[in-house]
């Protein structure tokens, strides 16, 4: 099974994201060759990569990070002084359901949402979210992929939904993975239309601790192969999920 | 230079499909052979046409239609018992700007937008035909260009307000408008966002010219393609792609 290793960043200039990320989320950075890797204190967050690599433009980025904070407005002006940029803040309702979000960019354009949560003490990456066409049956992979449980959407919220006039296909747009511990991050589904960019900005890393073995088992759960690359020290396998996601286990 | 005959729906039961816009807008309808029409009886909004054609599932629509609506949470309520179907009410703000509207769906899940923006009038109407599109001043130069419409001004006050509120210089052109002169309604919006890009599309326009063919040449100067000639009965017309793809016909 997959265990995530980093959350890596295509960058123009990897210093630059790795101190905005860094100072976002109080982590502890540090130069790793050409790259640049953010790491967690406490040693509960997963780490981001920041890789000096090509990638293409996005309208809506097919995968993005959520980041709960303590205090969403309070959060807004400071991530502009680290300059990142708003899009917009956004409220949702749906009956008598009803959720925050602010859509930020980090300085090399890449979207993401700060949430805040109740109870948050400090800021910490929540959701890694999958913009795609069905997000339950690409749920299953990756729930299959790490050995999370497959759970199904809380039947109560789903009859308030109904009760509120939502129908399908809203009813199946939305799926959640996360790790039997309750630990960070949880991976989050959504159906709607996404980039389709060459070259993603953001991508994940896995290892595994028998590559060959696991790639077969990936690739029966409907994941393709792209190549498998050897490093110095490491060969990784580049594959892609059903919807296309590319992601490595090393 | 064209002008807009038909907002035209792809449905499997036109009937129904008109019944609900035909109750939503408080258009008249009628039968036209096996499609519908829905027609405004002020005299004022465009009309919709409704065909029993083949389309493609689509996540995001690549045009959506916004209604303006005297009391949007009333509306919402009428369009569920008319058959429609709630995706949810979003409010967006950036700094002191901030705007609400409920997106929906038709019977055959077309998503739509209905909004109550300040000074609507107290009657139901399409407010804005909306493309999606990567690069909106682009797409909608070339539509200012085919239907002879200006650019909406957008106030310099406005845009200094999202510069101060922190906003991204990308976002500054994620919207476009051009709107008929004289106040003429639809107007035609811009937005930058990812659209599917279905083989069929679920809605189109269709328009009509005083000179097909030299119009056609016209459109083609701006960037819009052909994609074929079709004769009818009483009518011949032209179906064209504009530069984002967008499917159009001309007669």
């Amino acid at each position: 099974m997959l265990r995530l290793q980093h959350v890596t960043f295509s960058c123009e200039d990897p210093a630059r994201v790795a101190e905005f990320w860094a100072a976002l989320l109080g982590y502890e950075r540090a130069p790793a060759g050409a790259s640049w890797i953010a790491t967690d204190p406490h040693e509960e967050d997963v780490r981001l990569l920041f890789n000096k690599m090509a990638k293409s433009e996005t309208i809506d980025v097919p995968i993005h990070l959520d980041i709960n904070v303590p205090d969403r407005e309070a959060e807004l002006a400071r991530v502009l002084q680290l300059g990142g940029s708003l899009v917009e803040t956004k409220s949702y309702e749906i009956g008598e359901l009803s959720d925050t979000t602010t859509i930020m960019r980090d300085p090399e354009g890449n979207g993401f949402c700060l949430e805040g949560l109740p109870n948050t003490k400090r800021a910490h990456i929540w959701n890694i979210t999958f913009a795609c066409a069905e997000p339950r049956p690409l749920g299953r992979f990756w729930a299959f992929a790490l050995d999370w449980p497959g759970e199904d959407i809380d039947e109560s919220i789903l009859q308030k939904f109904r009760d509120a006039g939502v129908g399908e296909p809203e009813l199946s747009g939305f799926h959640l993975v996360k790790a039997p511990n309750g630990g960070r991050p949880r991976f989050y589904f959504h159906r709607r239309e996404k980039s389709r960019p060459e070259s993603y900005p953001i991508h994940l890393d896995f290892a595994a601790d028998d590559r060959e073995a696991e790639i077969e088992r990936l690739v029966q759960a409907g994941a393709s192969v792209v190549e498998t690359k050897q490093g110095t020290n490491l060969t990784f396998t580049v594959l892609r999920d059903p919807e296309g996601n590319p992601f490595c286990v090393g | 230079m064209l002008q807009l005959l038909n907002i035209t729906f792809s449905c499997s039961d036109p009937g129904r499909l008109a019944e609900f816009w035909g109750t939503l807008l408080d258009y008249e309808r009628a039968p036209a052979g096996d499609s519908w029409i829905a027609t405004d009886p002020r005299g004022e909004g465009t009309r919709l046409l409704f065909n029993r054609m083949e389309k493609s599932e689509t996540i995001e629509v690549p045009i959506h239609l916004d209604v303006n609506v005297p009391d949007r949470e009333a509306e919402l309520q009428r369009i569920l018992k008319l058959g429609g179907q709630l995706v949810e009410t979003t409010s967006h703000s950036i700094g002191e700007l901030a705007e609400t509207w409920t997106v929906m769906r038709d019977p055959e899940r077309n998503g739509f937008c209905i909004q109550s923006p300040p000074n609507t009038p107290p009657h139901r109407y399409i407010g804005n035909v909306t493309f999606s599109c990567a690069e909106p001043p682009q797409l909608g130069a070339f539509w200012a260009k085919a239907l002879g419409w200006p650019e909406e001004e957008i106030d310099e006050n406005f845009s200094q307000q999202l510069r101060k509120a922190g906003v991204d210089e990308r976002e500054l052109s994620a919207l476009y408008a051009i709107r008929p002169p004289n106040e003429g309604r639809p107007r035609f919006l811009f937005q930058r966002r990812e659209k599917s890009r279905p083989a069929s599309y679920p809605i189109h326009l269709d328009f009509r010219t005083e000179d097909r063919e030299a119009e056609i040449e016209r459109l083609e100067c701006a960037g819009a393609s052909v994609v074929e000639t079709k004769k009818g009965v009483n009518v011949t017309f032209t179906v064209l792609r504009d530069p984002d793809g967008n499917p159009f016909c001309v007669r």
